[in-house]
């Protein structure tokens, strides 16, 4: 294969096949004595090795077009021309869930509903409850969410706050509403994964994932 | 022009959507690849590439700095898999679960391996022409190295095989260390052929 100097250092083509595995006897046995002292040969030689390891461990597969047209197709121009402008505010906040009713469901599943789900988060010394009970519109089944936004301090009037809900996956928006003077909020939507966003002065208030299969 | 990861980023923050579609087409192996080592069937895996897909495009703002995005997508994919996968009973108590010591990251040296695995196919394109032909058909097409069959498929002399192979992989070595793999092969530029 190789055709180096017996005398000579081993040139690029004959450490690569010596890291191939392709040389044997004498011819190997003087490239592995010049390896060991050359540690850079022997790093060229490693890195052949490796790449070629990495190539024949390769069990992965291409997906197929099918699903690289659906992943191409999630893709549009970002800021659609309908979207809020308080959506783009310069801070956002994501709550954090301080309560799931389906995670206590595991231990105490008798007592509570698969059809209504509970959630608390805190957000920015707020509360954020969520009870989602399903429903069934016209043939659908669906979520009814009530919700209330809760200010520790007291001090701020959410009245009028913008809410929306978008899709997790490709954040349309899919439902709009406000808060009205208590902090409340009602809005239907369907199974699916969400994020709820609502409007304060200069920051939005982000609950998600919201996630109602 | 090979464009890099945080270049293709701006350009779908900018909406262009063939920066979408060459984001997709990068890393699309990668991630289909995951749910089917993970023994998922295509069905699944195809709900776990859209999903990552569309996690993709939801946190396209917060990725303006993501230089990992490679360990970055398969850590999602991972977290996607066990969503969609935990759902089905038919994988229940079959080697799915045992991917899943942890459920929020693959193991260290699987994020290695495949990372590794994708910057040599990355790398190979990049390279481009006869080489990749040649490299391509040395490293992934024949069970063994026969050099008989590529000499065959390609269309080139044996005895050239291995002069030509040395010469591709000081190309390929290149590319793969601006790639960011290891180790360094600086030393390999002022080796004779």
């Amino acid at each position: 294969m190789s055709e180096r100097s017996p005398n000579g250092p081993p040139n690029l083509e004959t450490l690569i096949a010596f890291a191939a595995g392709e040389l044997a006897g004498m011819e190997a046995e003087i490239v592995r004595r010049h390896v060991a002292s050359h540690p850079e040969d022997a790093r060229i030689a490693a890195f052949y090795a490796r790449v070629h390891q990495t190539a024949r461990a390769d069990d992965g597969c291409e997906p197929s077009q099918t699903a690289l047209s659906r992943a191409r197709a999630i893709f549009k121009p970002l800021a659609p021309s309908n979207r809020p402008s308080w959506l783009n505010a310069a801070s956002q906040i994501i709550a954090n869930l301080l309560f799931d009713s389906r995670v206590q469901a595991a231990s105490l599943r008798s007592a509570v509903s698969e059809e209504r789900i509970n959630l608390t988060f805190e957000a920015g010394g707020m509360e954020i409850d969520i009870q989602a009970d399903r429903i069934e519109a016209q043939g659908e089944r669906r979520w009814r969410l009530i919700g209330q936004v809760d200010d520790f301090s007291n001090s701020r009037d959410f009245a009028g706050s913008p809410i929306v809900v978008t899709r997790l996956e490709t954040d349309e928006m899919i439902k709009e509403s406000i808060l009205d003077e208590g902090g409340s909020f009602l809005v239907e939507i369907p199974q699916g994964r969400f994020a709820l966003k609502i409007g304060m002065t200069g920051t939005v208030v982000a609950v998600s994932p919201l996630e109602l299969e | 022009m090979h464009q890099s990861d945080p270049q293709l980023v701006q350009a779908c923050q900018a909406g262009r959507q063939d920066a979408w579609n060459a984001l997709v087409e990068r890393y699309g192996r990668l991630v289909y690849s995951i749910p089917r080592r993970y023994g998922l069937s295509e069905s699944d895996a195809d709900d776990v590439f859209a999903a990552v897909w569309a996690t993709v495009f939801r946190k396209l703002g917060e990725l303006r700095d993501q230089l990992r995005l490679s360990s970055w997508l398969i850590t999602t994919t991972h977290r996607e898999c066990w969503r969609i996968g935990r759902r089905n009973a038919a994988y229940k108590g079959s080697d799915f679960e045992s991917h899943f010591a942890d459920v929020g990251s693959p193991a260290d040296d699987k994020v290695e391996a495949w990372e590794t695995q994708h910057l040599v196919r990355e790398g190979l394109k990049e390279l481009g022409g006869r080489c990749q032909e040649l490299l391509t058909a040395l490293f992934f097409d024949a069970a063994r190295q026969d050099y008989e069959a590529v000499s065959a498929k390609l269309g080139v002399p044996i005895g050239s095989i291995g002069p030509t192979r040395a010469r591709c992989f000081k190309k390929l070595a290149a590319i793969l260390r601006d790639m960011g793999l290891e180790p360094d092969l600086s030393e390999a530029a002022g080796k004779p052929d």
